[in-house]
Formats: structure tokens, C-alpha cells, sequence
């Protein structure tokens, strides 16, 4: 089998997927399956100190469905794990003896300086491979002045992150940051200020997914009200691909990713855009631990298609690809063109060039649309739609008039 | 009996979301009614079910019994663009949940007429109901004679209670009669009502009287005891008359093989015939019965000897056995179907102890008299359409639209 091994913040992984913290590693037995079915490496559950109240709600989640299918998204109004350091430090324990080549982390979250490292030292001697640190949960928790309300102040992130990497003797600090701030290069960068070693991008995406319209109650419903709660699962991949590429090429810090990364295919992106680790939730949630067979595997035989021979060698491959508006050519002309072979004469590219676009598409006595290669401005919208993918758009010269 | 599973709230969420919301979509342009199919799917998609029902009786008011009984395969669902990436939409069952969950069904109401005519209507079933629908509603006086005892027309008699719940056709009716002036039954056109008093008192008169007896199975023993015409053992079955003895415990050959036929030997094996055997002289691929008729036969039990063609039925008093033989098909030029010729020589009898001819209706003798008179139009089976209930309401309607375009018409140029 291809070696899927790669390095994060010094930590070997044997394979970069990872489980986030999150309901599918707040079990000792549950992280060990996960193990068993192959992830590299998991975090458990965020814990902080004793005398941190959780106090959950429930329900907790509601998912957002795309027609016939569920869970678009996911929404949670989850809190940190109800069982405290004490806890989690006997896990930590449990599961390195257990799967001493596994990558067990820890996630913490604190308000005072001494909590933080009183964390920190505790977990350190509990032999824990890493520790993650939200500044990031955008629920519950910034009402108490943690999470997120850290994540969004980069003198807070700086200041914490120094509290944390000053307690830790041995293992690498992760940060992990919160897309709910105007530009997250900011935070990443205050994280390698204060010296702490890695960043993980991102938490949760601050939102309501929807309203039951019958007795007007957002979702999640607690009774008979809701809170704003944190998006995860697909639809924040787009998200997700963003921070990480944006922090990735402005600043010197490794990266775990998670946001949305369901597929092997969604693996590969963010390793192009320059995450280094890579971190499941939802998907794992949906599919089950097994999902990692498939992450494995498809990340293997698509190094073996393109010739890799490391992880390693994917990361950071789209960055340079990736440049400003005003850096991208204008001289590139192209037009949607029809492979009339495989097209099945739905007419659907018609109503959205014609609706959504400039008018180039009609449709013959044949059906197979027609494309007026001198109305095509060439946008691209007819190909996101085509519901065969036989629309593609391809280069022409120069348009003369 | 092999019936079509009903489509649950996630089943038709995701039929619907397979739907490609085609532009000028084959589904619809393949439907005689013109149902906006890909417009109630989406609302179906949407989960606004009253919307979609309400799309579905905009162009069909009879949209709970065509979705029971239309030959989706053979109409909207053949050319179903989705087939090239999976399967068909099935249409026919989406409909069908439409029109159960989508509620009570707010008709539309329309702008009267200033000038109402009086209007005869000859013929109860879907095509004058759906002609006389569209006529009342408008503010017309129209006045509806049914021949039987009620209404329904060919539906009612034609199809079997299990597949076309009477309650179905019952409802969609009752909206019908609503708007009627009178509607009356056991009336005759020609017999209790005479034809000249019709044109005489309605300023137009749609004749929607279906098409009349069977046609006769021109062989030696048809006179026999045991001996039925297709429409007259369905009539019998269908309304529960006891004219017509019971199949059961017989073997019952069906002569033909239309989609009468298969209604006929259905039917039969339904009532308890031993068996039921369809006798078609072509082969599968000439039969013009539906092919979802077909295969709920073959699954039913119903049997089918192909390129055999009847020559005598045998039997003293009753019928005791059919004289049968089989045929060649001799290919015909492009277009028309092979012609069959029996093979001599190689006659063979078949024991049986009832024979039903489905040969097809002739004409009703109604049709006739009426043709060419000035004010006198035609709809459903009376006009030579397609024998579905869907062709029917569209022509009943398309023939609303003549009369009421004649009585604008300063000249009133007839048909």
C-alpha cells in the first residue's frame, strides 16, 4: 500500500486523516474503533477544567437537505465535552498504550492563563501527542468570553496562544481559528507570533439553518426557541478551501484543515491549497468510521495516478495557481461548446443561458442546444448545470470585431 | 394482483428530484392532455403537493383517474429524457400522490359568458364530461344524456373496480355534475330523445357517445352458447350483471390484442377462469395492447398463444372447444405491420369452455346520423380518437373550445 504518511508540526501521522474534535471522539471505545478502521490520528473532544460548567442543550443538531438528500450541512449547538480534564486524561492514557503509532491529540478550551496551562501540563503528563486549542467555537461558549470571542481579537489569539506554548514542555500547540473574522491571515499570523506551532482552519461557520416556517421556530429547536449555532459538512468546504489557502500563502505556519471534507477528492483539494493534516467530522458522523477505507484508498490510487510518491509532494500545489483578480489573464477567451454525443437534449443549459446568462443557446428541431459562439461571452454557467457534463468550455481565438 | 406501489412522502421527494425539468419537455408534449409534467413535478420537489395537484387539474379534470389508469409508459413516460442517464421519472405514480395528498382542489373559477347557449351533450363519459365541464363552467346551459343508468362512459364499464376505484371516478365527476343544468340518464339519443327535437333546442350539440357494439367474430359456432363479444363480458363483469355466466372454473380464450383483450382475459382470470389464454394472431411486437397492460396480464397468470388465428369454434350446445391455427407473418413495406397467414394443414383444436371475441368496436350508429349537420361536434371515441381516458378529456375540451369559437363565429360555420 502507498505510503500516506506525513508529518505535522513534527508528529509523524501514518496517514493525514483525522478525526476533529467533535461527538465521535468523546468515547474512549469510540476513538479506538476509529482507530481500528484506520484514522491517522484523532482529537478528542474539547475539555477544560473542573470547574467549567457544561451545561448542554438538546436537541443539538439539525441537518439542512439538498432535495432527496440529507445533511448539506450540518448545524450543532453542541458545547465542549461534559467530562473534564480528569477524564480525558485517563483516555489519552488508555488510547496511546493502546495505539502507541496513532496521533492522539487533545482540545482545550480556557478562560483564565492558569486554566489554560493547568490543561496543558496535565495533559502533557497524561502523554498526549498534541494540543489543540479552540479560540474558535462560534456557540455558546463566546458568551462566556471564551471560543470564538478569542478567535475574533488577534491580540487575544496572541496572548493566549504565548499562555498555552509557554506551559507546554514537550508537545506542539495548535490553534484552531475561526472563519468568523473579516480577514483569518491575522489571526494565523498572531498565532506565529506567539510562537505556538501549528493552526487548524477551520471550526464551525456562525449560522441558523433554517426556520420551521409552521410555528416560526429557527432550527435547532430547544422548546420553543433556537440559538445561532455552528455550519459544518459540505457546504462549508468552499469556506474552508478559502482560509486555508489564504493562510497558507501568507503565513509560515503548518496547517490541519477541516471544514466539509467528505471525499477523498475534497482530501486532495486542501492539500493542493497547503493543509497538512486533515480533519473529519461530519462526514464521519454520517458515514461512520469506515469512511477512512475510502479517504485512504482514493488519496493513494490518485497518487499513484499522478505519479506522487508522497503526500507530502501534494502539499501546497495549487498555491501558486492561486493569485488576485487583477493577476489573471484577459486574453483568455472561451466559449461553452456541447459534446452532441452525450447530450441528452434536456434543454436545461437553454433556460439557464437564457435566464442566467446572454442568450448564445438555442434549441434546434433536434433538441441539441446550439451555441452562438459570438453571443457566448463564455461564463461558464451552462456547464454547472448540465446534468450530463457534456457542456465544456473550451479556448478560441481571439474574438475579432 | 399485481398493482403499482404507492409513492410515500421521501419516495416521491426523491422521484421528483430525479426529474430533469426538461425545457419543452417530451413527458408533456407526449401527454394529450398537455400536463405541465415537469412544472407539478417540481412542486412536488418543492413540497407544495396543493400546487402540484392544482397544475394537474388545470389541464385534466379527471387527473386521479388518469393517474390510475393512463398508459404512462406507452404516452408521457416513453420519451422521458432521464432514461438516457437512468430510468423514466415514473410520471404516473407521481401523479398519483399528487392527487391524494394535494388536498381539496380549488377549480378555478372562470369569467361567465354574457351570452350563454344551451348545449347538448350526448355521452357521460370522460370526453362529454370533460366538454360539458368546460362549457358549464363558463355560464353555458348544458344539458347531458347518458344512455346507461350513470355516468362514466367507458371507464366505468370498461375498467375493473381494482383497478379504477369507482369512488375515483365518483369524485371527479361529482365536480363535473356541479356545474351542469341536466344531466340525464337512460336517455337514448334516437330511441327516448330524437335527434331532430336535439338540433331543434340546442343552439350545439357534442356527441361524445362513444363507439358501439363489438365487432362480431366472423366464424363458424360464434352463435354458440359461451360465445361473448369482448365489450359485452366486460359490461357484465364490471357492473356485476349476471347475463353473462361466470369464467370461473373454465378455460376462457380471448380472441385478440388490443387492450381490450387484456382487460377481457384479466377480467376472466380474476373471476376464477381456469384459465385465461389471449389468442392474437401477430406476434408480441405487433400487439397493440399497452405494454404495461401486457406484462400486469402475464403476471396476473393470463396466458398467450401468439400467430394463431381462430377458424371454428366447436361444440354441440355450448361451447366445448375452439378449431385454432397458426400463422406466418408475411413482412408488409415500411410502416405497416406484417400481414398473417394462417398455415393450412396444421389446424389444431383446444378444448375451451368460453370464448370472448375482442376485435375492436365498430362504430356507434349515432355517429352517422350526426356527421355533417351544421352545430354538431364530436369528441372521445365517437370522434375516432385513441382509447384513453386522457385523449378523451383532451378532445372534450378542444371540442368546447370549437363550440364556443362557432358561437362567435358570425357565420357559425359548423365543424
Amino acid at each position: 500500500m502507498t505510503d500516506l504518511s506525513l508529518e505535522f508540526c513534527g508528529i509523524k501521522y501514518p496517514n493525514p486523516f483525522v478525526l476533529a474534535a467533535a461527538p465521535t471522539t468523546d468515547k474512549e471505545d469510540m476513538v479506538a474503533r476509529a482507530f481500528e478502521a484506520g484514522w491517522g490520528g484523532a482529537v478528542l473532544k474539547t475539555t477544560s477544567v473542573e470547574t467549567e460548567d457544561v451545561s448542554l442543550v438538546y436537541p443539538m443538531m439539525v441537518g439542512m437537505d439538498y432535495d432527496n438528500k440529507r445533511l448539506a450541512a450540518l448545524e450543532n449547538i453542541d458545547l465542549i465535552s461534559h467530562h473534564h480534564i480528569d477524564v480525558v486524561e485517563k483516555r489519552v492514557r488508555v488510547l496511546k498504550k493502546e495505539f502507541p503509532d496513532r496521533v492522539v491529540a487533545a482540545s482545550i478550551m480556557g478562560q483564565a492563563k492558569e486554566h489554560w496551562q493547568e490543561l496543558v501540563g496535565r495533559l502533557e503528563e497524561a502523554g498526549v501527542d498534541l494540543i489543540e486549542c479552540s479560540f474558535s467555537c462560534p456557540h455558546g461558549m463566546p458568551e462566556k468570553g471564551m471560543g470564538s470571542t478569542i478567535g475574533q481579537n488577534p491580540e487575544l489569539v496572541e496572548r493566549t496562544a504565548r499562555w498555552v506554548k509557554e506551559a507546554a514542555k514537550r508537545v506542539p500547540i495548535v490553534i484552531k481559528l475561526t472563519p468568523q473574522i473579516a480577514d483569518i491571515t491575522v489571526a494565523a499570523e498572531a498565532v506565529k507570533k506567539s510562537g505556538a506551532d501549528g493552526v487548524c482552519a477551520i471550526n464551525t461557520v456562525k449560522g441558523i439553518l433554517g426556520v420551521d416556517i409552521y410555528d416560526f421556530v429557527p432550527y435547532p429547536k430547544v422548546n420553543d426557541k433556537s440559538t445561532i449555532g455552528g455550519v459544518s459538512g459540505r457546504a462549508i468546504k468552499p469556506v474552508a478551501l478559502r482560509c486555508v489557502a489564504e493562510i497558507a500563502r501568507s503565513v509560515d505556519i503548518p496547517i490541519t484543515a477541516s471544514g466539509g471534507i467528505t471525499t477523498w477528492r475534497d482530501a486532495v483539494e486542501f492539500l493542493l491549497l497547503g493543509a497538512r493534516n486533515l480533519q473529519v467530522c461530519t462526514a464521519a458522523m454520517q458515514y461512520g468510521f469506515d469512511l477512512v477505507d475510502d479517504l485512504k484508498e482514493g488519496l493513494a490510487n490518485y497518487m499513484e495516478e499522478m505519479n506522487f510518491s508522497s503526500v507530502e509532494q501534494i502539499v501546497g500545489k495549487s498555491l501558486p495557481k492561486l493569485v488576485d483578480h487583477g493577476s489573471l489573464s484577459r486574453e483568455n477567451r472561451v466559449v461553452s461548446r456541447v459534446d452532441e454525443d452525450r447530450c441528452i437534449k434536456c434543454g436545461r443549459c437553454f433556460v439557464a443561458c437564457n435566464d442566467g446568462g446572454h442568450q448564445a443557446i438555442t434549441i434546434g428541431e433536434d433538441r441539441i442546444p446550439q451555441i452562438d459562439e459570438e453571443e457566448c461571452v463564455g461564463c461558464g454557467f451552462c456547464t454547472t448545470i448540465c446534468p450530463v457534463y457534456c457542456l465544456e468550455m473550451q479556448k478560441v481565438e481571439e474574438k475579432n470585431s | 394482483m399485481a398493482e403499482e406501489k404507492k409513492l410515500n412522502k421521501e419516495a416521491a421527494l426523491s422521484e421528483a428530484s430525479e426529474c430533469l425539468k426538461c425545457y419543452q419537455a417530451p413527458c408533456q408534449e407526449n401527454c394529450p392532455a398537455g400536463i405541465d409534467i415537469p412544472g407539478f413535478i417540481n412542486k412536488i420537489r418543492t413540497g407544495d403537493i396543493k400546487g402540484a395537484k392544482r397544475v394537474l387539474y388545470d389541464k385534466n379534470i379527471f387527473s386521479a383517474t388518469c393517474a390510475l389508469v393512463c398508459p404512462v409508459e406507452d404516452l408521457c413516460q416513453e420519451n422521458c429524457n432521464r432514461v438516457q442517464v437512468s430510468r423514466a421519472i415514473s410520471i404516473g405514480q407521481l401523479q398519483a400522490y399528487a392527487v391524494e395528498e394535494g388536498g381539496e382542489i380549488e377549480y378555478p373559477e372562470e369569467t361567465k359568458t354574457t351570452q350563454p347557449k344551451k348545449i347538448a351533450v350526448i355521452g357521460a363519459g370522460p370526453a362529454g364530461m370533460s366538454g360539458a365541464y368546460q362549457l358549464a363552467r363558463i355560464g353555458h346551459k348544458v344539458d347531458l344524456f347518458e344512455a346507461q343508468d350513470g355516468p362514466g362512459g367507458t371507464p366505468f364499464w370498461g375498467i375493473p373496480a381494482w383497478r379504477l376505484p369507482r369512488e375515483t371516478l365518483e369524485m371527479e365527476i361529482k365536480e363535473v355534475e356541479k356545474h351542469l343544468n341536466n344531466l340525464r340518464f337512460n336517455t337514448r339519443v334516437g330511441v327516448d330523445i330524437s335527434v331532430e327535437d336535439l338540433l331543434k333546442n340546442y343552439d350545439a350539440v357534442l356527441v361524445c357517445c362513444g363507439l358501439g357494439d363489438g365487432a362480431a367474430l366472423r366464424i363458424k359456432g360464434s352463435e354458440l352458447e359461451g360465445a361473448f363479444d369482448a365489450v359485452k363480458f366486460l359490461k357484465a363483469y364490471n357492473t356485476g350483471d349476471d347475463k353473462i355466466p361466470s369464467p370461473e372454473g373454465r378455460v376462457v380464450l380471448v380472441i385478440g390484442g388490443g387492450n381490450t383483450a387484456i382487460d377481457a382475459a384479466m377480467a376472466a382470470k380474476e373471476a376464477g377462469a381456469e384459465r385465461s389464454i389471449i389468442v392474437y394472431r401477430r406476434s408480441w411486437k405487433e400487439m397493440p395492447a399497452w405494454k404495461a397492460e401486457i406484462r400486469k396480464a402475464i403476471e396476473q397468470g393470463v396466458e398467450f398463444l401468439l400467430q394463431t388465428a381462430p377458424v371454428e369454434i366447436l361444440g354441440t350446445k355450448k361451447v366445448e372447444a375452439i378449431k385454432l391455427v397458426p400463422t406466418r407473418l408475411i413482412p408488409q413495406e415500411e410502416g405497416k405491420r406484417p400481414r398473417p397467414v394462417p398455415l393450412e394443414g396444421h389446424e389444431f383444436v383446444f378444448p375451451a369452455g368460453m370464448i370472448i371475441s375482442a376485435l375492436g368496436q365498430l362504430e356507434n350508429p349515432l355517429v352517422e346520423e350526426l356527421k355533417g349537420q351544421k352545430k354538431v361536434f364530436f369528441a372521445g371515441d365517437a370522434a375516432g380518437g385513441e382509447a384513453t381516458v386522457v385523449r378523451a378529456v383532451a378532445e372534450g375540451k378542444e371540442a368546447a373550445e370549437k363550440i364556443m369559437a362557432f358561437f362567435q363565429s358570425d357565420n357559425g360555420g359548423g365543424v
